[in-house]
This record gives C-alpha cells, sequence and structure tokens, in this order.
C-alpha cells in the first residue's frame, strides 16, 4: 500500500541535531542570563530579562511574517505546502507572542511601575497581534471545505503580518505614547557580556523556533495528506482491516517503515 | 474482489463525537473582533499623549484643571526628608525637568523602586496653585513658582542604554548629570 511507505513520524537527523543544540543551548543561557552578565545601574537585575523578551519578540515576528509570506503564496500558488507553513508558523507565533506580553508585563512592574498600561502603543499593538494570530488559528477549525478554509485564513494572514511594522515602529512613531523604549540593539546601546548574552539569546530562540517550525510543519503536512486522501483514503484503510483481519493496519504500517 | 472482502464488514461506522467543537467559530468571531474593538477603542481613547514638562508648563492656562500625563527627569533621587504625612497620608515633594524648565510635584504614595534622578518618569495628574499640602515647603533647586503638579501615579519611562558609561536622557539634553552614587 502506497501510505504504508511514507514517512509517519516527524524526526530528522536535523531536528535531533535542533534538539541537542538546545540541551546545550539553554542551560549555557542561563549560566550566561543569570551568573555571568552583569546588573543594570538602574534596572538591578530586572535587565535579565531582556535575554529572552526580545529574541522572542523577535520570532514572533519572523513565524507572523513567515504566516504572511505562506498566505500570500498560497492565495497565488493555491499550494497546500504553503498553507501548512502559514499555519505552523502561526501557532508558533501565538506561542511567542503570547510570551512576550507575559514578560513584557513581569519586566514592566519592576521597571515601569505598571504591570500594563491601556494607552500605551507598543503594548495595545502587540495584544492586537496575538489576537489577530488567536483569530487566525480559530478560523482554520471553523468547518469548511480545505480550500475555503486555506483562503479565508490566508486573508486574516496577511493582515496579521501588515501589523508586524506598526508594532515595530510604534516605539519610533508614537515616542510619546509609549513606556517602552526604543531598540537598543539597533542604537549601540549594548556592550560585552549583555550584548553576548542577547545573541546567544537570538541563537537558542531562533534553533527553538526552527526546531517548532520542523515538527509542527511535518505534523501538518501528514494531517494535510489524510485530508487530501479523502474518501477513497477512508475506504482503502478499511479494506486494508478487512484483509487483515480486524487488526490495525497502523502497527503494521511502522513494522514496514522500520 | 476477492471472498474475503466480501466478508468484511461495510455497516457505517458510528461517529465518536463531532471533530470540531460548535463553539469554535464563535471563538474565532470574537477573536477577530475583539481585535478590530481594541484597536478602534485604542485610536479613539489615546488621543492623550505624554506631554513635556516645558509644553506642559507653557500650556498651563489651556490645560486648566485636566489630568494630564507629564513627562520630565527628576533633577534628585527623593529623600526622607521630602516625604511626609499629612493626615495620614502620604506626600514625595520633588521636581522634574525638561529642557531646563523645572516643574514642582507633589505626589501621593510612595514613588517607585526605579525613581530616582535622571531617569525620565510619566506623571499623571493635574496643574494646581496655591498653598501646598505642607504649608511653607520649599523645593530644593525646584521652581517654586506657586503652581504645582499633583499626582497619585508615577511611572517610570526607561531609556534603552544598557552600557556602563551610560548617558542619561536628561544628560543628553544637556541638563543636570546623575550623580555617580545615587
Amino acid at each position: 500500500m502506497q501510505r504504508t511507505e511514507k514517512q509517519e513520524f516527524t524526526t530528522s537527523r536535523g531536528t535531533r541535531f535542533m534538539g541537542i543544540s538546545l540541551l546545550l543551548g539553554i542551560p549555557t543561557l542561563l549560566i550566561f542570563s543569570f551568573l555571568l552578565s552583569p546588573a543594570d545601574d538602574n534596572m538591578d537585575d530586572a535587565v535579565r530579562l531582556i535575554y529572552v523578551h526580545v529574541p522572542m519578540a523577535i520570532f514572533a515576528y519572523v513565524a507572523i511574517i513567515t504566516t504572511g509570506i505562506g498566505s500570500v503564496f498560497y492565495l497565488w500558488k493555491k499550494s497546500r505546502w504553503w498553507d501548512t507553513v502559514a499555519h505552523a508558523s502561526a501557532e508558533i507565533g501565538l506561542i511567542l507572542c503570547g510570551l512576550v506580553l507575559v514578560t513584557g508585563s513581569i519586566w514592566g512592574r519592576p521597571t515601569w511601575n505598571t504591570w500594563w498600561e491601556w494607552g500605551d502603543v507598543r503594548l495595545v499593538t502587540t495584544l492586537v497581534l496575538f489576537l489577530m494570530i488567536l483569530g487566525y488559528l480559530a478560523l482554520r477549525q471553523v468547518p469548511a471545505n480545505p480550500d475555503l478554509r486555506a483562503k479565508r485564513a490566508s486573508v486574516v494572514g496577511i493582515i496579521a503580518a501588515v501589523n508586524i511594522p506598526i508594532v515595530n515602529r510604534s516605539v519610533e512613531w508614537w515616542e510619546n505614547n509609549t513606556l517602552h523604549q526604543k531598540s537598543s540593539l539597533t542604537d549601540g546601546k549594548l556592550e560585552n557580556l549583555t550584548l553576548f548574552t542577547l545573541f546567544l539569546g537570538f541563537i537558542v530562540v531562533g534553533i527553538s523556533f526552527l526546531w517548532l517550525m520542523t515538527h509542527r510543519f511535518r505534523v501538518g503536512w501528514l494531517a494535510t495528506e489524510i485530508e487530501a486522501d479523502g474518501i477513497t483514503g477512508v475506504i482503502q484503510e478499511r479494506l486494508n482491516e478487512g484483509n487483515s483481519g480486524g487488526e490495525n493496519p497502523n502497527y503494521q504500517q511502522k513494522d514496514e517503515v522500520q | 474482489m476477492d471472498e474475503q472482502n466480501i466478508q468484511m464488514d461495510l455497516s457505517p461506522r458510528v461517529p465518536k463525537g463531532r471533530q470540531t467543537p460548535k463553539w469554535l467559530p464563535l471563538l474565532a468571531i470574537l477573536a477577530i473582533a475583539a481585535a478590530v474593538v481594541v484597536l478602534i477603542w485604542f485610536l479613539i481613547t489615546n488621543s492623550q499623549s505624554f506631554l513635556p514638562a516645558d509644553e506642559a508648563v507653557e500650556e498651563r492656562s489651556e490645560l486648566g484643571d485636566r489630568r494630564f500625563q507629564i513627562l520630565g527627569s527628576p533633577i534628585s533621587s527623593a529623600t526622607s526628608d521630602q516625604t511626609v504625612i499629612i493626615d495620614g497620608n502620604e506626600y514625595t515633594f520633588f521636581t522634574i525637568s525638561f529642557d531646563g524648565v523645572l516643574v514642582d510635584v507633589v505626589s501621593t504614595g510612595t514613588p517607585p523602586d526605579l525613581f530616582d534622578e535622571g531617569i525620565p518618569v510619566v506623571l499623571e495628574g493635574k496643574w494646581n496653585q496655591g498653598p501646598l499640602p505642607k504649608s511653607g515647603f520649599i523645593f530644593p533647586n525646584g521652581a517654586n513658582d506657586g503652581w504645582w503638579f499633583s499626582t497619585n501615579r508615577i511611572l517610570v519611562k526607561h531609556d534603552n542604554d544598557y552600557r556602563e558609561e551610560r548617558l542619561d536622557d536628561a544628560e543628553e539634553r544637556g541638563q543636570i548629570p546623575k550623580a555617580p552614587d545615587s
């Protein structure tokens, strides 16, 4: 049977390498963040949140821009591959965006003296971005044929991606409407171990993103294939059940793959 | 078809349950609607931005007793002699500055941890003229012009400089530099 020859797991040499890199990278980042990098003159230890908050924010942008690109290419090429990329990336983008809001809020309390400010452009535009991605993912669960569902989701995915420059530039465009600082990285306001640890944070969060993205894409692609098989696949599966005397053919498939 | 396939049970399977919960479409609509509502509400209500202290002084008559947010840097950290208890309420007296223009401030409550000279703050409150809660108080190096800003909320607008040899925002504007030991 054709489906038995397909890969039905998401691990590969690449993902194993990324996983091992993370096992080494995360403790290294923690050591640099908490022990080796200096506390800030003004913020004291609260500055250490920069090593996860900023990389997660940047990779949330990357994830949602990837969703936007996947959505554009889906609408252009009608390719399930691009739709799966957009979907996988949106899920990771939602997690990262949520973590950015949480770590930002935790950082804001000792630094700004507030957990949240409703009048703050950076905070509110980030929340809107989070809600858009939440809406994108919820929309994908609305019952519809796969093409219609992908088309609807692509429109929301593109709108969410358009929001990224607004979120990112908000601290420059509305300087007097936000407590949020401007970019320290592009302004050259970081140095020595603080700068190094931040780059380490970028590497660790970047590998985490790629690792999650690869696995989620592969799961999504398998789901897409099953969905694309449709009724033909279901009938074939029942026929296999009959031929195998009621045994679950999936076990047999695993044996064949191995 | 062979004999084995003819004998197999082809009766329809009993569905195990709905794969898509009923509430998911509603959640999708609610999430997108919430995003739009928050954005519109934000754009409508966020017309007020921080007013730098020098502009707040210039526009004092237009502002009247309207509540607004003022931006400036404390010219000194709050010391114990600037905090007094009057009728059971704690008041802190300090002065902020922006581009050389001074504004005297009376705050209810204790300033936040990061409150320090040279670190910009955003204060939410309004202009007042006349006697201070503590009569006869003189703001050290302050404006002392009879006007004072009353606030019950101090937010810190930290800069983006994490270098050891940093320049405070106030210092970059040519104002009083932060004392090394403060």
